[in-house]
């Protein structure tokens, strides 16, 4: 695990799906960054991670960079970011694409 | 609607041996997936057993990567593919620039369930990622195109059969890539490759110029010319001889410097050369003849039979009278052939979507339509549009209004929103920035001034690995991470041609915002500078160097 600052958040990927990941106060894994548990201490985050690092059941547990601005917590790193919200809505398909004609 | 006679599509048929190898994996594979599952194989060891079938791990969920042999596809593996988005995945995929299609939601417990699915369409994932001979590439227009020298594809599927599985060449020191042009124009970018094939006149009336050693990515190189007419009984043997050198003498302990361009770099040209003859000499005997039998074989099955005769008919009345028909023909149609006959491009680059998207729904429009006027046959391009190869003159209208229906009529092929873009931070687990807004923000801010613009390449890469072909784009552009804010680099004076070009790096980069108003300014420059309206953006370029766009991008007055 890369070297980092505190805070952080304990993220994965889940195994059978893929789906990202993040680890609750209750050390159990949820989809929503929002209820990720903060660790103020990185000693005791890293040792959280290898607890709950069930090679079973998650892939690729990590350390996640975080901030805290007006009492709620965002990632430090945009990659972080787009991870814990999933590709801009931009990125869907429509069938209602243009039928461009500039003449 | 009268439409042509269905025909046996010229394209590669599997056969028994085809189909139970293909099962064979999935087997293998479904196997490996319940071990993984189960505990009994860790993640260490399973990565390499699920990349072998295409199966990525990226930033919000797997991706599964399927090979599209050569970019051709018949229409109900397009339909077959739909049937896959759509079951198991989010409804819509990708198309890429190595002709391939990727799923980017697939979950892992369903990643057997979908090979089983594309066996069942002759189709797999194999090879599509490690270190290994990946799909062979080649001219979309392949068949059509009028200024064909040779069909490239019988070569390009011999090619791969050689390729797939061979027990040497699955753990090459990096991944490889091949392509093959068959046209006196190169649509495959055969110089950006491991090793380039070029089908020219030759004494057995083809051979094969071979180029080695080019690449984009972190060091992009253009390729060298190792061989001239090189005959086509001598191709796969002076194939095996290269890789083989390769992967005796390709770095293995830095992947940065593991592709062929270094180690071609490294030995120097004739070093390189001496120690494929040297291989050539040990093993004259490693091809015997059996392989130019199983290309015959494989050449029947492309033979390229007349078309049946068509009247022009409705095609000319609506020519005259629409102007937005006429307008999609000028871009999106390209001449055939046989002069009643035309390609038709389907731009999956609509202004605002996500370059090389498509719905399930428009991927069985698209086959609907080839069953229905294009004798079944598909093609996807390395400009991640689908390619319908043989449509009659008459059937135009038909199929413009068809694809109108389904948002897939965006006449734009060679503009600026026609651009290449990665799938960039959106989805990849090794983006360093995000492709797809930008690609977006470019294709509808320029939208009102495109036809002004004229011929223009953009090609955006999410990080320095160069999936979107940045280097050889008029216009490059490169998302990196710079201090923690999303930077983009740009490049001017690519090709991809035959006189591939690299393009000159501008120097810093651009916030996305700062990004549109250089762009802004590069093209006022370009259009006070241009000699006629008809000069392309590139041949401006190329006529006055980059140092005015140089200036007009970072907003410094220039006397020209």
């Amino acid at each position: 695990m890369a070297k980092m600052g505190a805070p952080v958040v304990i993220s994965a990927n889940c195994l059978a799906t893929g789906a990202v990941l993040y680890l609750g106060p209750e050390r159990r894994w949820r989809a929503d960054f929002a209820g990720a548990h903060v660790y103020e201490d990185l000693s005791t985050a890293n040792a959280t991670a290898s607890a709950v690092d069930d090679p079973s059941a998650v892939v690729g547990v990590e350390l996640v960079a975080v901030k805290i601005r007006g009492g709620s917590t965002e990632p430090r790193h945009y990659r972080e970011t787009i991870r814990a919200q999933g590709p801009g809505a931009y990125v869907l398909p429509t069938e209602t694409g243009d039928t461009h004609v500039s003449v | 609607m009268c439409f042509p006679l269905k025909r046996v599509i010229p394209m590669y048929r599997y056969n028994d041996f085809d189909r139970h190898f293909v099962r064979e994996r999935v087997a293998q594979y479904r196997d490996q997936v319940e071990r993984r599952l189960s505990g009994a194989l860790t993640e260490e060891e399973f990565k390499p057993l699920r990349l072998m079938n295409g199966v990525y791990l990226q930033l919000h969920a797997y991706m599964l990567r399927v090979a599209i042999p050569y970019g051709t596809l018949a229409a109900h593996q397009m339909r077959g593919l739909a049937d896959i988005a759509e079951r198991w995945d989010r409804g819509y995929g990708h198309f890429t620039t190595r002709q391939n299609i990727q799923f980017n939601w697939p979950k892992l417990v369903d990643t057997p369930d979908i090979l089983a699915a594309l066996a069942d369409l002759d189709m797999h994932a194999i090879q599509t990622s490690g270190n290994t001979i990946r799909n062979v590439t080649t001219d979309h227009l392949a068949g059509a195109a009028l200024d064909e020298i040779a069909d490239p594809r019988p070569y390009a599927e011999w090619i791969r059969q050689w390729s797939t599985d061979h027990p040497e060449f699955q753990f090459l020191p990096r991944k490889f890539k091949i392509a093959i042009s068959g046209g006196v124009t190169d649509r495959a970018v055969v110089r950006a490759h491991d090793i380039g094939l070029r089908l020219v006149p030759g004494m057995d009336g083809v051979a094969f110029d071979v180029y080695v050693g080019g690449g984009l990515g972190r060091t992009p190189v253009v390729g060298t010319r190792i061989f001239d007419q090189l005959p086509v009984s001598e191709l796969l043997a002076h194939l095996e001889a290269i890789v083989s050198v390769y992967n005796l003498h390709g770095r293995r302990d830095n992947k940065y410097k593991a592709r062929i361009k270094i180690l071609l770099q490294a030995m120097g040209l004739n070093n390189f050369k001496a120690a494929i003859n040297n291989y050539l000499e040990r093993n004259c005997d490693a091809f015997n003849g059996l392989e130019l039998a199983e290309l015959a074989r494989i050449q029947a099955g492309f033979e390229i039979q007349a078309l049946p005769p068509r009247e022009g008919g409705a095609y000319w009345q609506r020519i005259d009278a629409d102007p937005a028909f006429r307008e999609w023909v000028e871009r999106n149609v390209t001449p055939h052939r046989q002069e009643d006959y035309a390609s038709v491009t389907i731009s999956l680059k609509a202004h605002g979507q996500a370059p090389g998207d498509a719905s399930a729904a428009q991927m069985r429009t698209m086959a609907d339509l080839a069953e229905d006027v294009g004798f079944s046959e598909l093609r996807v391009s390395h400009q991640q549009n689908i390619v319908l190869p043989h449509v009659a003159l008459a059937d135009l209208p038909e199929v413009f209004e068809r694809l109108r229906q389904h948002g897939l009529a965006t006449a734009n092929i060679g503009l600026i929103s026609d651009l290449i873009a990665c799938p960039g931070m959106d989805y990849c687990a090794l983006a360093t920035a995000r492709s797809i807004p930008i690609g977006q923000a470019i294709a509808t801010r320029y939208q009102p001034m495109e036809q002004l613009l004229g011929p223009l390449s953009i090609k955006i890469s999410g990080c320095i690995n160069a999936c979107g072909h940045h280097h050889v784009g008029d216009i490059g552009i490169l998302g990196l991470d710079k201090a923690g804010m999303e930077n983009y680099q740009v490049t001017l004076g690519g090709r991809p041609g035959l006189d591939t070009a690299l393009g000159e790096k501008m120097g810093p980069g651009f916030s996305e915002a700062e990004l549109m108003s250089a762009l802004d300014r590069l093209f006022d420059r370009y259009l006070t500078l241009r000699q006629t309206s008809s000069e392309a953006f590139a041949e401006t370029v190329l006529r006055l160097g980059t140092e005015p766009f140089k200036a007009a991008l970072y907003g410094v007055e220039h006397a020209a």
